[in-house]
């Protein structure tokens, strides 16, 4: 009897066990989607980097200021005016008072310190913060010599640019453009380089003979662009580290817009002779020149895709001026653009999704991307006259030129620079000093 | 122009120590009878999932300008107190986190979303609290056009 009620009590036990073993394993976790978001700038803190001196103090001050100009021109970050900061940036330490931070809704936070080391060197060290979730997401320590404080800002800037958004960023590069001045009828150009933020312009050459078309080698610091000696178009090669120049080619005819493979080993340019305009290839290694188009029609401003296997350029061989992309060997001719007006100066993005280009309709041009197959043609921005599309290295930002128009006494004309996010969002100008035009951008600097 | 002479370490997020994650405040310890109360077939009506969703929308920042954005979902784990408050995010593809900085990123930019003060308080039946003291966002921005 005895065993039987034990038996019993067992039982019960165990199916008790048995149903509450299927009660939890019933128990199933609420789950939502989440399919509405918005687009605004992330409000970010960026204090003084703290220095134990007065100098350092005035770097570290300098340094902030470069870091907090570069996010907020990229558009996608919104740095917090230090006059609201609860927390003072030598209080900091190594953990923030991060209630602090969230009173004046930063989300991000960086902090950090300027050191002048004894052997001269500027050292600056980082951290930037999770506000919300209360961690450090990235931490650097970097130096250089004290005149180079500028590009260890860029390099902060792109650090945290590329935590938060996952993907390179773009801040530490350069700007290659046409720097102009003098009447429009006795136009002086000269070739001119410049941070991407406009800081540091220098001229490279002394606005003698015409330059044009300048662009960045995506591997060596150098550069080509086009000039014309005793009224004969060159293609140059210009060192930007050493000033040294050398002639790359003397080609019969008229050569246009030469640009570099990604490898950096080869030159792609369209040549003019007998009349008619196509695309040649130059290995820069060996100089041999291998033909790439051959149509009685005008085809010119190729540009590689960052694979370095296809090519897109225009052309008019179907009537009207239009993108096409082709293999690297020039086989596969496909034609991508098909709306109205007129399509040029294709460039492919870095990161290989769009293409930029420029178009005419309607006497106004534009400055768009589409997909290398054609689809999704996206206008970002539009004006009297506007061409030139340059990527920055991220494929994020594309920088162009926009000239004003000139009224009936030749008066106006002025030529700017202009960024604007692959969004169609955040249109900025580029201030430089004189009127500036075909920029190009550079790889990061290594 | 002069090569810029520098070198680059990485500061050691543990020297000195910064948190690693988020502190998590104590969670009201759930009443015993919860597992039973649970139930296997809960769901929120729309009007309460929209309501959810409205709440963290003015939070979630999103970036059409990132490569593949549309096709970038994100899952969190959310622990919240029977008021609705989120007091803890986790990202259960921590491997995932790890190793693609793109979705390292869009998952931080959703954490951020719910932790921020103006969006984490989520408007949720008290009543069913047993039902959603756990509960898993997932982040689709496939149909945010840019």
């Amino acid at each position: 009897m005895m065993m039987r009620r034990i038996a019993d009590v067992a039982r019960t036990l165990a199916l008790s066990a048995c149903g509450l073993l299927v009660a939890v394993a019933a128990h199933a976790d609420l789950r939502i989607d989440i399919t509405q978001g918005v687009q605004q700038p992330i409000p970010i803190a960026v204090t003084d980097l703290v220095g134990a001196s007065p100098e350092a103090q005035r770097m570290g001050h300098d340094i902030s200021q470069v870091v907090a100009a570069d996010l907020e021109r990229s558009g996608l970050f919104r740095p917090i005016e230090q006059q609201a900061f609860v927390q003072q940036a030598d209080a900091i330490g190594v953990q923030p008072r991060f209630q602090d931070w969230r009173l004046i809704n930063a989300q991000g936070l960086v902090s950090g310190n300027a050191t002048l080391e004894p052997d001269g060197r500027l050292r600056a060290e980082f951290r930037l913060w999770d506000v919300f979730a209360e961690a450090q997401m990235e931490g650097q320590s970097l130096a250089t010599q004290p005149q180079s404080w500028r590009r260890i800002a860029h390099k902060i800037a792109d650090a945290i640019y590329k935590r938060v958004t996952g993907e390179n960023g773009y801040f530490d590069t350069e700007i290659v453009y046409i720097a102009e001045s003098g009447p429009q009828t006795r136009r002086i150009k000269r070739l001119a380089i410049m941070d991407q933020d406009g800081a540091n312009v220098r001229i490279l050459t002394d606005g003698r003979a015409l330059v044009l078309t300048p662009r960045f080698s995506p591997t060596a610091r150098e550069i080509t662009y086009m000039s014309y000696f005793n009224d004969r178009p060159r293609v140059y090669l210009f060192n930007i580290d050493t000033g040294q120049q050398e002639v790359v080619g003397d080609f019969p005819g008229m050569t246009f817009a030469p640009r570099f493979s990604p490898d950096g080993n080869k030159v792609v340019m369209s040549l003019s002779t007998g009349g008619k305009t196509d695309i040649y290839e130059m290995d820069l290694r060996n100089k041999h020149v291998t033909q790439l188009t051959n149509t009685p029609a005008i085809d010119t401003s190729p540009s590689y895709s960052p694979d370095g296997r296809r090519i897109t350029f225009n052309s008019d061989r179907g009537g009207s001026q239009q993108l096409y992309v082709m293999n690297a060997d020039g086989s596969s001719v496909q034609r991508i653009s098909f709306g109205a007006g007129r399509y040029a100066t294709p460039v492919w993005s870095p990161r290989g999704d769009l293409i930029a280009f420029t178009k005419l309709e309607q006497g106004q041009f534009s400055i768009g991307v589409m997909s290398p197959e054609g689809k999704g043609e996206r206008i970002l921005s539009s004006s009297f006259q506007e061409e030139g599309p340059t990527w920055a290295p991220n494929g994020r930002v594309l920088m162009f030129f926009r000239q004003q128009p000139t009224d009936s006494s030749g008066r106006g004309g002025a030529v700017h620079l202009y960024s604007v996010d692959i969004t169609g969002k955040n249109l900025r100008e580029v201030v430089t000093p004189s009127d500036a035009s075909d920029p190009a951008w550079s790889p990061l600097i290594p | 122009m002069k090569m810029m002479e520098k070198t680059v370490t990485q500061l050691n997020q543990n020297k000195p120590a910064p948190k690693p994650s988020p502190p998590v405040p104590p969670v009201p310890p759930a009443p015993q009878q919860t597992a039973s109360l649970s139930n296997p077939n809960f769901k929120l009506s729309s009007s309460e999932e929209d309501a959810v969703r409205h709440t963290i929308a003015p939070c979630w920042n999103i970036d059409p300008g990132a490569a593949g954005y549309q096709s970038m979902q994100v899952e969190l784990k959310l622990t919240l107190t029977r008021d609705g408050t989120v007091v803890a995010a986790e990202i259960p593809n921590v491997g995932r986190y790890n190793s693609d900085s793109r979705y390292r990123a869009a998952a931080d930019s959703a954490r951020r979303a719910v932790l921020n003060d103006r969006c984490h308080k989520l408007p949720l039946p008290p009543d069913q609290y047993a039902n959603w003291q756990t509960t898993y966002l997932t982040f689709d921005p496939k149909d945010i056009l840019q």
